[in-house]
């Protein structure tokens, strides 16, 4: 069985070690017995949502994030069909960011954006950055097969993310800031889409979250889903040695 | 300008501090520097203004402290006297305390030449107090996002607040830096030719993969590493400047650094090409003050490795190199130098997330650790310490170092024994930490390089029969 998963814009939208969330799915895939054909998509490529499993979209810098929301903006139509589709999507920071309403600057401008998701971002005036806990809802767990019910990882960010009515987040704040750093709520799920504001490497950390994406993939393809285990002794040392240590600071 | 009484009391104010921090037995140029600019904010202006050699500033991402030191190691060869903030305390701060040790209780400096390494998010405020006569611009690399933010705003401060008088010393090859020539009066490039490890293609994390002044895409007919190369941008048609200062015939020797710009052959006793444009940043800036080619090569060659850079330490049971780990280019160097070594692999890597380190650990996901997945054969352990052990650990797994030749110890102690405590035919070792926990472990090393010493030279030679 193959996974195609498509790793978009990574020449402009790879701060902060994206990448890894791309080799964590394409492992545990690969120690699986599944093919993963990872597509890195540049600008203006050629992009068949429909046919993809996983789309992933990472941060970038304002002036890189600038010169593709124009560039998504053509595709939105065929991206959100296979939304709707069930294409599972993971968006960190700038692309869940993206894929909202829109993005009001300090002054007061608004820069629009695909409006797939009910949310939309304020420019903070103090950057939110550091590690972070959350606590998964259902939404973002695997059920019984889950380890554990918290996210780790790490934010960095100044725009402040609001969701509107009807669309819940990810989970709960335990330690650090999350969507907005009022309301308590970290990330969103809309059907199988993700966003959050954990970036960087967040799937090798929280493994239990790259093989919800994994399953909800192969659901789509409607093939049984019972996901092979992993021997993830490491994944777990690496997730409960930041729970610990943060809870122990809150 | 005038001098006011803020001044006097400033300057007299850190020249207590620094004495009392000497009576105590602790060096430290901070603490003085940061009561002085609370006295006086104006101090650093009135103090850098006795300087009538000239100010020469060194900034970039990498290679500062190495770079400075080079260029320190030639200004002593020639007999020059000058300030300088040593050990990389490169903030407001650190260099206003530089200043103020140089100067004496009556006001005047010591020397007229000062030789600052200023940290690249400094430069602005650095700049808006001191015209340096000569700035050195080593590369443009990520470091530390969440302190910084992004890397395109500091380049761009850092480029927007040198003064248009001041002589630029730019690395040709890297557009991030070469780009500050453009519109500027007077700017003098160093470049290499090619290196053994250069490449048509390139794998790495790289930043400006698009043109600093339009924004198309850069087209590269060489990559040295990172985003140095040879390059050309397929709009505008801005290029790799032409370097006056270029390096041939480049090439490594028993841990030596060889290479030749024009008729002359420099060595360096440093390891990674990535040192050579320390060096090259370093001759560059010498050659430009007007000293002869005989004395910067001397300069280049008399220089020791100061602490954690590619330092080496002998142990009865073997030989080890320490060196700080801080940003993804750097690591990458660090893991292409430990591979060209081409001997089995002992690696300790320390990784800690203070303030000091950087909070945000996710650069790990952008080193190319696939590399020593590539070489998996060669590597014997790999030993993970610090805060983020586990982490780290991790990383390596999904870079393809099976799990059974990864080690979790967070003792520095531990680990260290764990990295000695058995080894293959001909291992190397390496000790690679982030900043906070260099000095930790180089203590540890240096007890036990000591305790080795002392120790009759009958152990040494069992401990060597061991060996063979």
């Amino acid at each position: 069985m193959k996974l195609a998963i498509c790793h978009l814009y990574p020449d402009l939208l790879d701060l902060y070690g994206d990448r890894g969330n791309i080799l964590t799915l394409a492992a545990r895939c690969r120690w699986r017995g599944i093919e993963p054909v990872i597509q890195k998509a540049s600008l203006g490529e050629d992009l068949d949502f429909m046919g993809m499993d996983i789309l992933f979209i990472g941060g970038g810098s304002d002036r890189e994030q600038g010169l593709l929301v124009q560039d998504l903006m053509r595709r939105e139509n065929e991206l959100r069909k296979a939304i709707e589709n069930g294409l599972v999507v993971l968006s960190i920071c700038g692309g869940y960011q993206m894929l909202g309403n829109y993005y009001q600057m300090a002054n007061g401008e608004r820069i629009n954006g695909l409006g797939i998701l009910d949310v939309w971002t304020i420019a903070g005036a103090k950057r939110l950055i550091g590690n972070v806990v959350v606590e998964l809802d259902e939404k973002g767990s695997r059920g019984n097969s889950n380890k554990y019910r918290t996210m780790v990882g790490f934010e960095n960010h100044s725009g402040k993310t609001y969701l509107g009515e009807g669309i819940s987040p990810l989970g709960r704040v335990l330690f650090g800031h999350g969507n907005n750093g009022e309301d308590s709520g970290e990330g969103v799920r809309y059907l199988n889409v993700f966003g959050t504001y954990l970036h960087g490497p967040l799937l090798p950390k929280n493994p239990h979250l790259a093989d919800l994406l994994l399953e909800l993939a192969i659901q789509r393809r409607g093939v049984d889903t019972s996901l092979m285990e992993l021997d993830d002794c490491l994944e777990d040392l690496a997730h409960k040695a930041m729970v610990k240590r943060l809870l122990k600071q809150a | 300008m005038k001098r006011t009484w803020r001044f006097w009391l400033a300057l007299w104010a850190g020249k207590i501090i620094t004495m009392g921090l000497l009576v105590t037995g602790k060096k430290g140029t901070t603490l003085p520097g940061k009561i002085a600019n609370w006295i006086d904010p104006q101090i650093m202006r009135h103090l850098s203004g006795a300087y009538t050699d000239g100010i020469i500033m060194v900034t970039g991402t990498n290679g500062k402290t190495t770079t400075a030191n080079l260029l320190a190691s030639i200004l002593r060869q020639a007999g020059k006297v000058f300030a300088f903030n040593q050990a990389g305390a490169n903030l407001v701060t650190g260099i206003t305390g530089a200043l103020i040790q140089n100067t004496g209780w009556n006001g005047l400096s010591r020397a007229s030449l000062a030789l600052l390494e200023v940290d690249e998010a400094t430069v602005p405020k650095f700049c808006e107090h001191v015209s340096p006569s000569l700035a050195i611009v080593t590369n443009f690399f990520r470091d530390q996002l969440d302190r910084y933010g992004e890397l395109d705003t500091t380049v761009r401060m850092v480029k927007g607040s040198l003064p248009k008088e001041t002589v630029l010393v730019l690395n040709a090859d890297d557009p991030l830096v070469a780009q500050f020539g453009t519109n500027h009066n007077q700017a003098i490039y160093y470049g290499v030719e090619r290196t053994p490890d250069s490449q048509g293609d390139s794998q790495e994390t790289r930043e400006a993969r698009f043109c600093p002044g339009c924004g198309a895409a850069l087209d590269y007919t060489l990559f040295h590493y990172g985003q140095l190369g040879i390059f050309k941008c397929s709009g505008c048609g801005f290029h790799r400047p032409e370097p006056e200062i270029l390096a041939k015939d480049v090439h490594q020797d028993e841990g030596l650094l060889l290479f030749q710009v024009d008729e002359v052959v420099f060595r360096i006793a440093l390891q990674g090409y990535y040192n050579l444009y320390n060096a090259l940043a370093a001759l560059t800036a010498a050659r430009e003050l007007g000293f002869k080619d005989k004395v910067i090569e001397k300069g280049l060659r008399v220089f020791i490795p100061q602490a954690g850079r590619m330092e080496r330490f002998s142990l009865p049971e073997g030989e080890i190199t320490l060196t700080l780990v801080k940003n993804p280019t750097g690591f990458d160097q660090v893991i292409q130098t430990m591979i060209g070594v081409d001997r089995p692999l002992g690696i300790l890597i320390g990784i800690n997330d203070l303030a000091a380190d950087g909070r945000d650990i996710s650069w790990l996901w952008d080193v190319n650790f696939e590399r020593l997945g590539t070489h998996e054969a060669r590597i014997q352990k790999v030993v993970c310490t610090g805060l983020r052990a586990e982490d780290m650990a991790l990383r390596l797994k999904y870079a393809g170092v099976s799990v059974e030749k990864l080690i979790l110890e967070h003792s520095l102690a531990g680990a260290l024994k764990m990295l000695t405590g058995s080894w293959a035919e001909g291992e190397a070792w390496f000790i690679l930490p982030t900043y906070t926990l260099l000095f930790p472990l180089r203590e540890i090393v240096e007890d036990c390089q000591k305790s080795a010493r002392l120790s009759n030279s009958g152990a040494k030679e069992r401990g060597e029969e061991a060996r063979a």
